[in-house]
């Protein structure tokens, strides 16, 4: 009895999925924000596809409702690319779960992720995937505070050089 | 005669694998029918249900997903520990009563029970290992006991990793372990290499060293078993009636076990191999069972190394005379004393300067007095190979088992050990014994064994 033999209820797993993630249209409502059944299915074939993508498997509700409920505040989505935009945080979450080397939880990875896109990337999912998730990932890599930037560090120490030179 | 009842079943439990018991235990039963469709569907989800929630405990419910190794791996790991209690149950009968009566989860909480208890088991066949322990200098067998089974005892993990095996054995056995995996391979392992400790400790360490030498000088770099190598030692000397506690095979013994088994056909020579394997373990006084049944048991195998053995005219390397190699030399050869810096380089200057070889000659017969002062000339002379064999001609015989000892041809460390003239000389001097007679090469060769340059 191989392990991919054991997968085959995936029907009714994907259904139960679907009507997880359409509950969560009555909180993001209030940011006019709203999934229609047909979205949410993609959302979660988007997942699937992600997982098996990035050699994952998953059990239980999975992180869609999380990253649902934690972007429902962002100033930066609107109802025009909200589908779109779900279906691509889904998709960078799971490749950085890797990345991290499952060294981080779900709800700090999801934390992060929303912290750089409202922060520093302003609404960029580019910048948050290309910059921002691949230097945290590195410094997770290397032990270090998922923070640090010595980019930044660099630029305060030129910063306090020109101090001391005024 | 011994008949014994067995119970009728549908399933043949020569098919089910050791490793992934649980398995082949529902193949069996599927493809027999003895498990419903319905059933078989009932126990992969129970055990889909059991990954979820070992791979949360897993994560600590940090985490929704894993990497599909780790899932393989926990998965892996869930169905071994519930094949390790069905294992643990009467028979297949009562196995697939519990399959189809139990909560899978149930099993696996049962296993892990069972884990345990063989963990201890383990531990007790390890102590007894160590208490039995045979004293060798074989490195594969030392860094086995002492440090191989470190990593098991420390980090095996029962609720993940059941089936790994987490130890560093390199030390073979004669019944290697196979089909087995986790806890049960060590087991079965450490029980197998009592029972080797337990024949060896009828025989002294230091014998045992030399039978071990005798197979092969550097023995203790090798991954061969020493115990095989004794049994066989242990059975020539019960062929030949000889005593068994010295373990020793003369040339002689040789020749006579060569005439005593050669006639005979395979089955023939294990039957008599088996003869005296039981005679052996009469004279022995061996009580233990167990340890009969695992020394019988590998007879087979030594059949047909003895049989090679007759075939190809090597018996001398399945009953192996004994060898010490620190037996010291007897003859001490003193090279004796260089003459002064000065006048060898004048007598190397003069010696070089000569235009015909029949006045090197005469240089070397007048004023060459010692073997020292020789070998460095023969080095510094940059003689021709026609010229060297002529220099050889001119010494004794111990004074070319002093060259040759002090000069073996190994080409791979030449380069590293010998400078371009003394590998110059090497080869000259291995190109003139290669066209001496047989019989004085040998006994040259001879010589460099038990000679010792001081």
């Amino acid at each position: 009895m191989s392990f991919e033999l054991m997968l085959f209820d995936n029907y009714m797993i994907e259904k139960q999925a679907v009507s997880e993630v359409l509950l969560c249209n009555n909180i993001t409502a209030d940011y006019s924000l709203v999934l229609s059944e047909e979205q949410a299915l993609e959302l979660v074939e988007t997942r699937s596809y992600s997982l098996k993508n990035v050699g994952r498997v998953e059990f239980g509700g999975g992180i869609i409702e999380k990253v649902i409920l934690t972007f429902a505040d962002t100033p930066y989505i609107s109802q025009y690319h909200y589908a779109e935009f779900l279906n691509e945080l889904v998709e960078i979450f799971y490749y950085f779960k890797n990345e991290t080397l499952d060294l981080m939880s779900d709800d700090d990875l999801i934390g992060y992720m929303k912290k750089y896109f409202d922060g520093v990337c302003q609404g960029s999912l580019d910048q948050l995937k290309f910059r921002e998730l691949e230097r945290m990932a590195k410094n997770v890599r290397l032990g270090l505070d998922p923070d640090y930037n010595d980019l930044y560090d660099s630029e305060k120490l030129m910063e306090a050089e020109d101090d001391d030179e005024q | 005669m011994s008949n014994s009842i067995k119970k009728q079943t549908v399933i043949d439990v020569d098919k089910l694998s050791g490793e992934f018991y649980f398995q082949s235990l529902l193949q069996e039963a599927y493809v027999k029918g003895t498990l419903s469709t319905k059933e078989s569907e009932r126990v992969q989800l129970e055990c889909l249900k059991l990954l979820a929630d070992c791979t949360e405990r897993f994560t600590r419910g940090k985490s929704s997903s894993v990497r599909v190794e780790i899932a393989q791996g926990i998965m892996a790991s869930n169905l071994f520990t519930i094949g390790i209690y069905l294992k643990s149950l009467p028979d297949v009968e009562a196995a697939l009563f519990h399959i189809e009566n139990e909560p899978i989860e149930k099993l696996y909480e049962y296993g892990l029970q069972v884990l345990k208890r063989k963990i201890n088991v383990a531990k007790y066949f390890f102590n007894r290992v160590c208490k039995t322990k045979l004293k060798t200098a074989n490195q594969a067998y030392n860094i086995t006991i002492d440090h191989g089974f470190k990593p098991f005892f420390d980090n095996y993990e029962i609720n993940f990793h059941a089936h790994e095996i987490p130890s560093d054995i390199d030390y073979q056995l004669i019944h290697p372990v196979t089909d087995l995996a986790g806890v049960e391979f060590v087991i079965k392992y450490l029980e197998n290499l009592y029972y080797e400790n337990l024949f060896c400790s009828y025989f002294d360490a230091d014998i045992i060293d030399e039978v071990m030498s005798g197979y092969d000088e550097a023995y203790k770099d090798l991954l061969d078993n020493i115990c095989a190598q004794v049994f066989q030692n242990a059975l020539g000397c019960q062929l030949l009636s000889a005593p068994l506690p010295p373990l020793d095979i003369s040339l002689v013994n040789l020749n006579a076990l060569d005439k005593k088994l050669k006639s005979d056909h395979q089955a023939e020579l294990h039957k008599q191999l088996k003869t005296a394997a039981q005679e052996l373990i009469a004279d022995l006084k061996l009580t233990n069972q167990s340890l009969k049944k695992y020394l019988l048991a590998s007879l087979p195998k030594i059949t047909v190394t003895v049989y090679q053995g007759l075939a190809t005219h090597s018996l001398n390397k399945v009953f192996v005379p004994r060898y010490n190699p620190n037996i010291k030399p007897i003859v001490h050869y003193n090279m004796g004393i260089k003459m002064p810096d000065k006048a060898y380089r004048a007598l190397v200057t003069e010696f070089l300067s000569c235009r015909f070889f029949e006045d090197k000659l005469a240089i070397i017969k007048e004023q060459i007095k010692t073997l020292a002062d020789m070998e460095d000339l023969l080095i510094a002379g940059e003689l021709e190979s026609t010229e060297a064999a002529m220099v050889f001609d001119l010494l004794e015989d111990i004074e070319l088992a002093v060259l040759t000892k002090r000069y073996p041809l190994h080409p791979a460390i030449d380069a590293i050990d010998y400078s371009a003239s003394e590998v110059r000389m090497q080869q000259n001097l291995d190109a003139y014994l290669r066209i001496l007679p047989r019989e004085r090469l040998a006994q040259i060769l001879g010589m460099t064994t038990t000679i010792e340059v001081v």
